[in-house]
């Protein structure tokens, strides 16, 4: 399999998942969206296994590491200016001030995730001092 | 980073994906570093210099120039000895 026939498979799958994702919440079936993850993750996993030229490399690991960034920086920025905004514009009990606080924790939980894996690989990649 | 990459794959009679190939890069990746936009790591680097035969001074080029240290009192002691 060459590298532009896996593209369109990955697209198709993608599209599939979104497909089955949006029916299953619309039926109200969280079984149909369990199943589509799986088949999805075995499909790309056989696909890619079957691709014999090189598809990732050391760019393309940076790239995705400086947009992973830029995305979080982005994510995080953003979602605490609207959190607080929507927080404090409308009263307590309105659907706006429970997305703020849903936002909030959601962000919270995305830093903390950071903070630990930063912390991990600070560890792992420690370099023993020669003297 | 200015190298000389293009220069080398050309004397090789190597096209980016014959050299891609050999390196197990994409070739993007060839065409990001002969223009220039990307430093390779140091290993890809010293893979690239392995596989046209040379030193990877003689085909990255630092744009400026580090005064190397003087010599340490140990090699001076080597030295007199």
């Amino acid at each position: 399999m060459n590298v532009r026939t896996y593209r369109i498979c990955s697209l198709l799958v993608i599209l599939i998942v979104a497909g089955s994702l949006y029916w299953a919440v619309w039926i109200g079936n969280p079984y149909l969206a369990v199943i589509t993850l799986v088949w999805a993750a075995g499909t790309l996993y056989f696909c890619r296994r079957r691709v014999h030229v090189v598809i990732e490399d050391e760019r393309n690991v940076r790239i995705n590491e400086k947009a992973a960034m830029k995305a979080l920086e982005v994510f995080v920025c953003g979602g605490i200016i609207a959190g607080v905004v929507l927080s404090t514009i409308s009263n307590p009990e309105s659907d706006f001030t429970q997305a703020g606080l849903t936002l909030g924790i959601a962000i919270t939980g995305l830093l903390l995730l950071y903070a630990i894996f930063q912390t991990h690989y600070e560890r792992v990649r420690e370099i023993p001092d020669e003297k | 980073m200015k190298n000389r990459v293009r220069v080398y794959r050309a004397m090789y009679n190597l096209t980016q994906e014959e050299l891609a190939h050999h390196l197990g890069v994409t070739r993007q990746t060839i065409f990001a570093i002969e223009k220039e936009q990307y430093d390779p790591s140091l290993e890809l680097a010293s893979r690239i210099a392995q596989l046209f035969g040379g030193k990877i001074e003689d085909i990255f080029i630092l744009p400026s120039m580090v005064t190397p240290l003087p010599p340490s009192e140990q090699d001076i002691r080597k030295a007199e000895k």
